[in-house]
């Protein structure tokens, strides 16, 4: 059996000139991962610099003065624990509207071929066209006086949950992936007498891993470091996010750079062990759920 | 059977989120009784990010309830953000009373997101008692839109360790002051020679810092023909001022290699000793210290330089503004809450020991209490009472902490109109000069006056 | 496990099933599109005719005052330097397609490569998508310091270059904030063009390889034709994203240095939040959403008269 994951086979790599494209591939992908790396691993270094060794000049690649202590000083300024709480609760529902609001909008849209259907996706990829900043204000008074119910949902994730629900790009997403799909196998499964539901969980599903990890994987990430919306939203102390507590460290003027940098770092550790963690079970459904010949 | 999968999904799906709804709706509280004046007051401090501040509330309130057990006071953190104010107030999220910078007064005000507190302001002796270019800063068509909670004047601050290392000091210490711009320029180089360290800086991402140099060079930026206003900076002495800048940068390479700086960039870089002097409000200092354990005997000050028009400096502050939603007794309510904080006109006893408290938290965190504040009352005996309050806790060593009003300084508020406009067309003037060498300054600056005059007098007024 | 459309397919005849198939297909579809359309509707289609509406109205904060005709078009756009943002988006869009188009197809075809190590190489690449934006432009704000304690002045100069000015240099201002725009997105990009890549048939390669073709030829033949329509489309929607781009300039630049880098929706934007003018902010905004349409028409004209050669 011919081992290959792309072009390349184990045949190929015998040959002398696939050997040295093989070679500068990896070569390329070790600088594109020290371009990723590197500049956030100094920069979170540093946060342990004093204030005045973050100034300095000639400046340092590694920090001289080490200044743990002020770790414990932001811990009990704020409350990390509840923070991640919150953070997590809010990207879980982020992750689930994104997947099952836009997913099987993708999904009707590209296969179900309903009436009027090419008028919704119009609309919505209308909607992906003209800028959110005209309407900030207006989606701001619903979410204080919800239409026809009149809700406030002040503090609450489910305004934050229900904008996941209506990401147009993700939705296009979803449809430009069915849409990759091919009508003859979803014929086939029907001609042997699958419904559209089997067709459905039998044939789509399995097949539309890769898309759902993405799109979870980038929704995830996404609702880590949103703060827009859940600055505007969470004001109680209760149910806000990391990320709201940054913004607003950042706006306060009397805070240190290497201070914000500290709360930055812890910040991003939290994501960065969950991915480095789920990495392979994620990117594995990559691999195993790609459609073979 | 697949119908009713899909369907109950469906179902689940939109039940689960109305029962949130409805649950997120009997959540939300209902305030205070119908028997008592209810007032939010913003600005409130949180428990875990300022726990000195909280306390002092806590004393306030419960003076407050003491005093007036009829009036209830709401806490609300709201503190002021100039990106989300306009859709915060336009949904009816702004606390009754709200604190805001002095340069977003007139912007509020004309948005309708302001209340006109004339009456109460006159009731309470606020009209008299203030000093008039503090006035200047609440008054918006005759009409009085907010109570200052303090004033600053915009002086210059010195950099104690890199004056020492460059041997601008006298005999006793203390810094040599440049009195007026060529000496400023003098100083500013002689720090870079000796230092290596820019000598002189100033936010050039906020024009508002730059008035006061601009008006001392003699630059009148509009003026009010027939009802209309006409801007009037293309002149030679705005020339005289963007050639100065230019010469500071490109000539005698005083400035910091960053250019595009906030005011928060040049406090960092002032506190870490890589700036020796700027323009700064007097409130930076303390700000500096408490932020970036600057020591207060670091720091230096003095009276803006003098240029060929004197020496002008821009008068700001902190102003309490109130939500237009509030109803007459709301707004005695909050007054009344005013003279409890020591805001007010009177001081009581109470008052008064809740001023020392405060005075007493800030000794003890090591920031610089002086005598030499700006005052915004003009009347003597509440002047008198604040200095004597202090009194104990003064810690400034005097050769180096100056007022920073002089008696030849003149003060004056912002530009009438379009002010915040005027700010981000001076900065780009300036990003520019800074940036490209061969800035053709005339060009520049005749282009900026007739931009303005095109894109926001002629349209906003 | 037999669903009742298969049962009734055999029971009634075959025209009259194909209607309730229709018909039952057609509700099926429609309740899936339901809590979408409710989402949409509410956060983005009601706000948004409002907005629009406001476009043309005097505005008091968030009110309409008075029905001011195109009063607030002709105000926006006459203003001196509409022009220049205008033109500044162009350009963030031209630099965003050349640095960032076409980055994340090249990077996932090397990682569709990789045997091992490729677990690493895909974290690394989307590494930079969990630095949330605010981060992301701090960091970058202080990896392109100017003076000499910038981190890649540091490093330039290690190289006997520099220092350079960055951000500061109004030409290569916009080109830089792309190459961050870039940096923090293209990992998530490569990841959906390698989840593509991924499913190509492997006996197409190996076919391909009977008839003795090489790498590129590989690359040009079986990749590229099975990635295009996932490339068209998630080109255009680059294109429509980078032109509404303003947070990036906001955070970093604040739109200067001389408005170099300050884009249209840093225009409405000011508009709104720096001076309070609702109507006018709407205006650029429909302004930026026309010019939005244009292209996109353009874009499909040309994508097509390409498919149908």
């Amino acid at each position: 059996m011919k081992e290959r994951t792309g072009i390349i086979s184990n045949v190929n790599y015998k040959k002398g000139s696939y050997k040295v494209i093989y070679w500068s591939i990896i070569v390329l992908l070790v600088i594109m991962a020290a371009i990723c790396i590197l500049p956030v691993a100094w920069v979170l270094i540093s946060s342990v610099k004093s204030l005045d060794e973050f100034y300095s000049v000639p400046p340092t690649i590694l920090p001289r003065s080490f200044h743990f202590e002020a770790i414990p000083e932001l811990f009990s300024r704020y409350d990390f624990t509840k923070l991640y709480g919150n953070t997590l609760l809010y990207c879980a529902g982020c992750v689930l509207f994104n997947i099952t609001i836009n997913g099987l909008m993708g999904y009707s849209l590209s296969k179900m071929k309903v009436k009027g259907g090419v008028v919704v996706f119009t609309i919505i990829l209308s909607t992906y066209m003209l800028p959110t900043t005209v309407c900030m204000a207006p989606v701001y008074k619903n979410i204080i006086k919800f239409p026809i119910f009149g809700f406030n949902l002040m503090n609450s994730y489910w305004p934050l949950w229900m904008m996941c629900g209506a990401s147009a790009y993700n939705v296009i997403l979803f449809k430009s992936f069915f849409d990759d799909l091919p009508a003859g196998l979803l014929e086939a499964a029907k001609l042997d007498g699958c419904g559209d539901l089997s067709v459905f969980t039998r044939i789509v599903l399995p097949l539309s891993k890769p898309i759902i990890a993405t799109v979870a994987i980038m929704a995830f990430s996404g609702a880590w470091g949103d703060f827009f919306w859940p600055y505007m939203i969470l004001k109680d102390n209760n149910v806000q996010t990391i990320m709201v507590k940054i913004y607003a460290m950042q706006q306060d003027t009397q805070m240190g750079i290497n201070t914000l940098l500290l709360a930055i770092t812890f910040s991003i550790i939290p994501p960065a062990i969950l991915f480095v963690f789920f990495q392979k079970h994620i990117m594995n459904g990559f691999t195993m759920s790609g459609i073979k010949g | 059977m697949k119908m009713k999968i899909v369907k109950s999904i469906a179902l689940v799906l939109v039940m689960s989120m109305c029962t949130c709804l409805i649950s997120a709706c009997g959540t939300s509280k209902k305030e205070g009784d119908d028997s008592k004046v209810s007032v939010k007051i913003g600005y409130w401090p949180q428990k875990d990010v300022s726990p000195d501040n909280y306390k002092l509330y806590e004393g306030y309130l419960a003076a407050m309830n003491e005093k007036y057990p009829e009036i209830e006071i709401i806490p609300d953190h709201y503190e002021y953000a100039a990106d989300t104010f306009l859709p915060a107030a336009a949904s009816g999220q702004i606390p009754n009373m709200f604190r805001v910078p002095f340069t977003e007064v007139s912007k509020i005000v004309k948005a309708g997101y302001a209340a006109d507190i004339s009456e109460k302001f006159k009731e309470f002796g606020f009209d008299t008692a203030l000093k008039d270019s503090v006035l200047d800063l609440v008054t918006v068509d005759g009409k009085y839109y907010g109570v200052p909670y303090n004033a600053y004047i915009v002086g210059m601050i010195y950099n104690v360790k890199l004056f020492e290392e460059a041997g601008l000091v006298d005999e006793e210490g203390k810094p040599i002051y440049p009195t007026n711009f060529e000496e400023l320029r003098q100083t500013a180089i002689t720090i870079k020679e000796k230092t290596g360290k820019a000598g002189f800086t100033f936010p050039t991402n906020s024009g508002w810092m730059l008035m006061s140099m601009a008006w001392s060079f003699g630059v009148d930026f509009m003026e009010q023909i027939d009802g209309k206003w006409t801007a009037t900076f293309d002149s030679p002495e705005m020339i005289n001022l963007m050639q100065y800048i230019s010469d500071l940068k490109w000539k005698d390479n005083v400035l910091p290699e960053n250019i595009l700086l906030a005011v928060k960039d040049v406090q960092q870089l002032f506190a870490t000793d890589q700036v020796a002097c700027t323009y700064a409000p007097t409130d930076w200092a303390n700000g500096m210290i408490s932020a970036y354990g600057m020591s207060k005997d670091n720091i230096s000050n003095s009276p803006v330089p003098a240029g060929p028009a004197g020496a002008y400096t821009q008068i700001g502050g902190d102003i309490w503004m109130v939500s237009p939603d509030t109803t007459s007794e709301q707004m005695d309510a909050i007054f009344k809450w005013l003279d409890i904080r020591g805001n007010g006109l009177k001081l009581d006893d109470s008052a008064i020991e809740r001023q020392k408290e405060r005075y007493k938290t800030q000794y003890e965190k090591n920031e610089a209490i002086t005598n030499m504040d700006f005052s915004i009352f003009k009347e003597a005996e509440r002047v008198e009472q604040i200095k004597k309050a202090k009194e104990e806790y003064l810690n400034v060593d005097e050769k180096r902490w100056n007022t920073v009003y002089s008696d030849n300084l003149i003060l004056r508020a912002e530009e009438p109109v379009d002010a915040q406009q005027l700010y981000q067309v001076i900065s780009s003037i300036v990003q520019e000069i800074l940036t490209n060498q061969n800035a053709d300054i005339p060009a520049l600056v005749k282009q900026a006056n007739s931009n303005f005059q095109r894109d926001f007098l002629d349209k906003n007024n | 496990m037999k669903s009742d459309v298969s049962i009734s397919k055999s029971r009634i005849g075959i025209h009259n099933s194909m209607m309730s198939d229709k018909i039952k297909r057609n509700i099926t579809g429609w309740l899936m599109l339901l809590p979408g359309c409710i989402c949409f509707l509410i956060f983005v289609i009601q706000p948004m005719i409002v907005g629009i509406y406001l476009s043309f109205f005097e505005t008091k904060g968030f009110e309409a005052v008075r029905f001011a005709g195109l009063q607030n078009y002709k105000d926006v756009i006459t203003d001196s330097l509409f022009i220049k943002t205008v033109w500044n988006s162009v350009s963030y869009t031209f630099w965003s397609i050349v640095i960032g188009g076409f980055t994340p197809l090249i990077v996932a075809m090397m990682l569709n490569e990789v045997v091992r190590g490729k677990a690493f190489f895909r974290f690394s690449a989307y590494f930079p998508c969990i630095i949330p934006g605010i981060v992301t432009a701090i960091m970058w704000k202080i990896l392109f310091q100017p003076d000499a304690n910038g981190f890649l002045n540091m490093i330039f100069g290690k190289l006997g270059l520099g220092p350079f000015q960055w951000l500061q240099n109004a030409t290569m201002t916009i080109p830089l904030i792309n190459v961050t725009m870039a940096w923090a997105g293209f990992g998530g990009t490569a990841l959906i063009y390698l989840a593509s890549l991924q499913s190509v048939d492997h006996s197409l390669y190996e076919a391909a390889e009977i008839d003795g073709a090489s790498f590129w030829r590989k690359i040009w033949h079986i990749q590229l034709p099975h990635v295009s329509g996932l490339l068209k489309m998630l080109l255009l929607m680059q294109i429509m994203g980078v032109f509404k781009v303003f947070q990036q300039p906001l955070a970093m630049t604040g739109g200067g240095p001389n408005n170099a880098s300050t884009s249209i929706m840093l225009t409405a934007y000011n508009y709104a939040f720096s001076y309070m003018q609702v109507g006018r902010s709407s205006a650029v905004g429909m302004i930026a959403g026309i010019i939005l349409c244009g292209f996109s028409i353009l874009y499909f004209r040309v994508t097509r008269k390409k498919d149908s050669v």
